[in-house]
């Protein structure tokens, strides 16, 4: 019983001794000392008093360990009025090595050896806070560069199709007046090719004017199902403040079979929100392109921004079976929806830039804010 | 498309009182596919603008040019100071009552002018924001009741709606079309103004003229409406102020009549001065070498070819067919006898002419994206009959109709399942029906689940199931369609390696302190000739937007050296830049020039110390991130190799970026000459890479080394050589005597004193690491080691050690 008693004198002894470490508690200390070593009524004295009533095989295990408690709180006393915190460290490390020696102080003594852990580190923050730093200096950063916007603006755009299950492809930026109209189902003398002022090389080759040639070069080469993105560079003969003759679009490809006009709703719903942000309302309005049938504009609005004005951010539609016939694949068997959007204009409503023309100096003051 | 409500309400029954009628009009439109862009609402407040009678006009006490009028405004009398020539007793007008806010925002006011009470103002038609007359007051015709309102008699209430119509509704570029949409939105009907041409009986058109095709298939129908003693002079007051409300100028009643008509019902007219058609007659056909250039009636002369569609007459070109008339036969101020001409024209054919001549008029805009065919007759009439109200004379009787070729209605199947199942949403029969028939599309059953559609002639872009489908979803309306997610397909795919690598080469570049630029894909010649680029080395653009821009980059360095310039001349001074983009070549034979893949950095500034023999700060910046990125790809037999010149780059100075024997680009300064192109007058250190060629090289696969078990014994080495000799050729030697176990060799020291420069040498001090993996190295075999390498130095390359 006597062994058990000590044991409770070590668990109360310490956690006093930790509590007036951590206070620097001199006073606390001393009280600590007169509880379990003093000379009316200590604990510890009182356990020592009882040894010599104990058989003999007892004595021999709770004497020395009633010793190593003396010297445990008696050194811890000391150091606390010393301040020496690798004197308390030190007593309770010996007493955790004394304990774990014995068959049932295992646990104890880890618990007395993280005591003196936390000691050491309560010791370090303590030792920290006492110098004084200016925490108000700035930092040195390392020399970093910055993405281009309209860069970070694609590679969200990017990062949120992929998701969706989109893969990208890539198609060259000088193109065959075949992919670029004809295959889309724009032919030589079709009024829609004044939507586009195009730049031409020669008679069948031209600057693309939207990234739509992307999509014929790779339903030519693959098989159905087809979900793809192309972004990338288009070039139109226009320039002013909201036109650039060479701008970015991201357009998108999906056919399957049984892919419908409300799949495409539902698909720009879930982008839009994506993009843009939960709160956006999405509204579809007939258009008109030639290879897409039904055509759409896609307006968002939310009522925090612009008033909850409608702004027009993507073209979109039902490939249109035209599109499917010049690539082999059959109408009637596959259907799809394709949509593009200008990444100008998002990444110009994102950021609240007016000009756009602010994209292509590449003024370093401007980038560096990105 | 500039359309009038109350031009609309010609074709369908509009309650012009609902205030909130343009608003759900506009609206609808918009969600039918017709954009309306701008909603205009008259921006003066005319309540209280009367039609009033001037009862007398006494002379202003105190001022010469000032009247004082009393005037009957249906309520009372009152006086008002007017100053205009024209005011006179007895005279209707139009009289703004205090409280009237007129066009352009001056409210009226009871004012006291030079001493006289004026409680009003008579209004001029500019004051109306009716015309341009400001030389009187506007004076009415006696029919108009005193103390009506004026606003609503003049229109001035008017809204108008300007849409932008997308070009395959051709059938839209008309008030008559846009009120078909508005009807079937509004669930209202259409209604056909009725149109009776007085005619005289004793004269008739045939008799007048003749009318012969030549070219059917250019010019399918042709009719001739003859009109006689017309006599031309403004138009009535209504019809200027539709044409004013469409954004058209009123020139005379004959010309406004065939623009009225057009913008009415969407077909152009044009109308000849009959005896200035030689022979009276009218004969289509194509353009003949023999006519010579033709000169329309802008004045400018123009040259036709073959394919050319010429509206002759007996002897020669008199208009070119759907774009333009020609000067000579035009209705002039003294034109007694017109031939009014309504055709149609194949779209291709107009398109064609009006593009190679590099005009666009409104008849050229609706004839390329087709009329109705069929209402080339019923545009005669209407315009006749108009003709006749507006500026006298008598119709001769009927029409000259040449129809050689007449265009059928197109008959379109459209499968009810296939709607439904392409549109996303369950359509019965009835539904398809309603939607196609309230556009005016006669539908019939065909078999269960399949209609017949007969395409009106209006409608030339309806020609496949496809379109109707569309038209069935325009009217189904598709905030009414659900939004549903298509079932998830195959995961996608990984990027490709050109892909990974642009990313990558972003991340590292961004890393080591570089911004990302973005530069157009065209730059200009004489930008590129400054970069000793030859002009066949290049791919022009036909149609640049100027010479800023006329060919593709051949190298990404000029825009990025434009963007230099431009940041140096903001006072940026530290300029860190690349771009990642194509370079365009041209390829013998091809009609696609070569599209290549680069990646592009530019230093500016960040100058340290340097001496004529270490690299200068920038190079090595910019040097060191470009290693940075190749050695990233494990890129085995990575070199930097001498070469004597390339495009742009100073000669001394660069070198050729070598992985495993294939050319990557180069690194060094930019030539001068080529900063002399922007006015740069501060060094640029530029790198420039092929990352199309990169992707090409399989990198070498990715092991763990494992970590070195026994320690590595270090020398370093300090050699003195000949100035001209390079650190590569140094290493090279190092690296082949070093033996086996030579674990890495690095340059930290190149230096050049007063001695050694007298000399002409330099000195080049190496951190040498051995290392055995199985043992510790004794001191001899590394010496050894060593002295095998100083020796092989020294024999080579007449390197000595430093002393």
């Amino acid at each position: 019983m006597s062994e058990d008693r000590l044991i409770d004198i070590i668990r109360e002894s310490s956690s006093l001794v930790s509590e007036a470490w951590t206070a620097r508690d001199a006073q606390a200390a001393e009280n600590a000392r007169i509880r379990y070593l003093g000379r009316k009524g200590g604990a510890l004295n009182e356990v020592m008093r009882g040894l010599k009533d104990l058989p003999a095989d007892e004595k021999r295990v709770v004497g020395p360990l009633a010793n190593s408690v003396r010297a445990y709180i008696e050194a811890s006393v000391s150091a606390i009025k010393e301040d020496d915190r690798e004197k308390i460290i030190e007593a309770h490390r010996a007493l955790g090595e004394r304990l774990r020696e014995r068959e049932r102080g295992e646990a104890l003594g880890e618990e007395l050896e993280g005591r003196a852990s936390e000691i050491l580190g309560a010791g370090d923050v303590a030792a920290t806070s006492r110098s004084q730093l200016d925490l108000t200096i700035p930092g040195r950063s390392p020399l970093i560069g910055h993405e281009h916007p309209l860069v970070q603006t694609m590679e969200d755009l990017i990062e949120v199709l992929t998701r969706l299950g989109y893969s990208v492809a890539e198609g060259p930026e000088a193109e065959l007046d075949y992919y670029n109209f004809e295959a889309l189902n724009i032919p030589k003398d079709h009024p829609a090719r004044d939507m586009q002022d195009t730049f031409y090389l020669s008679g069948d080759a031209l600057l693309r004017t939207h990234t739509s040639p992307v999509q014929i070069r790779v339903m030519e080469n693959q098989e159905p199902p087809v979900k793809v993105i192309a972004p990338g560079k288009v070039f139109r003969c226009d320039a002013d403040v909201t036109h650039s003759p060479m701008f970015h679009q991201i357009e998108g490809l999906y056919v399957d079979e049984g892919v419908t006009f409300a799949d495409l709703k539902g698909t720009l719903e879930a982008f839009v929100r994506e993009i843009f942000g939960p709160e956006y309302r999405v509204r579809l309005r007939p258009s008109f392109f030639p290879f897409t049938e039904p055509s759409v504009e896609v307006d968002i609005a939310s009522d925090y921004v612009a008033g909850g004005e409608w702004m027009e951010v993507l073209g979109a539609g039902m490939v249109d079976p035209a599109v499917f016939e010049a690539v082999g694949y059959d109408p009637e068997r596959w259907t799809g929806f394709a949509w593009g959007l200008g990444v100008e204009r998002i990444t110009m409503l994102r950021y609240g830039i007016s000009d756009i023309r602010l994209f292509f100096e590449n003024d370093l003051r401007m980038l560096r804010q990105f | 498309m500039r359309i009038s409500l109350d031009w609309l309400a010609d074709f369908i029954d509009l309650d012009l009182e609902d205030a909130e009628l343009p608003e759900r009009l506009a609206n609808g439109l918009l969600l039918a596919g017709l954009e309306v862009e701008a909603l205009e609402r008259p921006e003066a407040a005319f309540d209280g603008l009367v039609v009033a009678e001037v009862l007398s006009v006494a002379p202003h006490p105190n001022a010469d040019r000032l009247k004082v009028c009393r005037v009957a405004d249906g309520a009372g009398e009152r006086s008002v100071v007017c100053g205009a020539p024209n005011v006179a007793a007895g005279r209707r007008v139009v009289l703004a009552t205090p409280g009237v806010r007129m066009p352009g925002g001056m409210k009226v006011e009871i004012a006291r002018i030079r001493g006289e009470q004026s409680e009003g103002m008579i209004c001029s038609e500019r004051e109306l924001g009716l015309g341009t007359d400001h030389s009187g007051i506007m004076v009415l015709s006696d029919a108009h009741v005193i103390g009506s309102d004026a606003a609503e008699l003049l229109g001035l209430n008017d809204v108008i709606f300007d849409i932008s119509i997308t070009p395959n509704r051709a059938d839209c570029l008309s008030v008559l079309g846009v009120a078909r949409e508005a009807a079937a939105l509004l669930g209202t009907s259409l209604r056909m103004p009725e149109i009776s041409v007085e005619e005289d009986e004793d004269v008739s058109a045939a008799s007048v003229c003749a009318v012969e095709i030549w070219d059917p298939d250019k010019c399918p129908r042709y009719a001739a409406r003859i009109i006689q003693g017309v006599r031309i002079g403004p138009s009535p007051r209504w019809m200027a102020r539709r044409l004013r409300a469409a954004g058209m100028r009123p020139i005379n009643n004959v010309v406004d009549v065939t623009n009225y008509v057009m913008l009415s019902l969407g077909q152009p007219l044009h109308a000849f001065d009959l005896h200035r058609l030689a022979e009276q007659k009218i004969i289509v056909r194509r353009w003949a070498e023999s006519d010579g250039p033709f000169t329309t009636l802008d004045g400018q002369q123009r040259e036709m070819d073959d394919e050319d569609l010429m509206i002759c007459d007996g002897e020669k070109p008199v208009a070119i067919g759907g774009v333009m008339g020609g000067l000579d036969s035009e209705v002039s101020d003294d034109t007694r006898d017109i031939l009014l001409e309504s055709a149609y024209f194949t779209p291709q054919t107009i398109r064609r002419t009006r593009r190679r001549l590099g005009i666009s008029t409104e008849a050229s805009y609706r004839f390329e994206r087709g009329v109705d065919p069929s209402g080339t007759v019923r545009a005669a009439d209407l315009a006749a009959e108009l003709i006749r109200q507006t500026a006298g004379g008598v119709i001769a009787q009927g029409a000259v109709d040449a129809h050689p070729a007449p265009i059928a209605p197109k008959q379109v199947p459209i499968r009810v399942a296939r709607a439904s199942s392409l549109l996303g949403i369950s359509l019965d029969a009835s539904r398809v029906r309603e939607a196609l028939e309230s556009l005016g599309f006669l539908v019939s059953k065909k078999e269960d689940g399949v209609f017949s559609v007969e395409v009106p002639t209006f409608r030339p872009d309806i020609e496949r199931e496809i379109d109707l489908i569309e038209e069935v979803g325009r009217r189904v309306g598709y905030e009414n369609i659900p939004a549903t997610l298509p079932a998830s397909g195959n995961p996608a795919a990984r990027p490709t390696r050109t892909r990974s690598l642009e990313l990558q080469a972003r991340r590292i570049m961004v890393a080591g302190g570089f911004s990302e630029a973005l530069n157009y894909s065209f730059v200009s010649r004489e930008a590129l000739r400054g970069m000793e680029w030859r002009d066949e080395q290049m791919v022009a653009l036909r149609n640049p937007l100027s010479g800023e821009m006329d060919v593709l980059r051949t190298t990404l360095l000029a825009g990025l050296l434009a963007n230099v310039a431009h940041n140096l001349s903001r006072g940026v001074g530290e300029i860190r830049l690349f771009e990642l983009g194509r370079s365009f070549h041209p390829v013998n034979g091809e009609s696609l020039p070569d599209q290549v893949l680069r990646m592009t950095g530019v230093v500016v500034g960040s100058e340290v110390s340097q001496d004529s023999v270490s690299l200068p700060g920038a190079l090595s910046e910019l040097k060191g991130v470009l290693e940075r990125f190749l050695e990233s790809l494990k890129l085995e037999n990575l070199l930097f190799e001498p070469v004597d010149a390339a495009p742009g780059w100073e000669p001394s100075a660069v070198s050729r970026v070598l992985a495993g024997g294939v050319s990557l680009g180069h690194v060094g300064l930019v030539a001068p000459e080529a900063l002399g192109v922007w006015d740069i007058e501060t060094g640029v250190s530029a790198f420039e890479i092929n990352l199309a060629a990169l992707a090409e090289i399989d990198p070498a696969p990715r092991r763990l080394t494992p970590l070195p078990r026994y320690p590595a014994s270090l020398r370093d080495l300090a050699v003195v050589v000949d100035a001209a000799r390079t650190n590569g050729e140094i290493e090279e030697i190092i690296r082949q005597e070093g033996g086996k176990w030579l674990e890495s060799v690095n340059l930290f020291d190149v230096y050049q004193d007063v001695a050694l420069k007298a000399s002409g040498e330099k000195s080049l001090a190496y951190s040498l690491v051995f290392r055995h993996p199985e043992a510790t190295l004794t001191d001899e075999q590394v010496s050894k080691a060593f002295d095998g390498i100083v020796g092989a130095l020294g024999a080579r390359l007449g390197a000595r050690l430093r002393s």
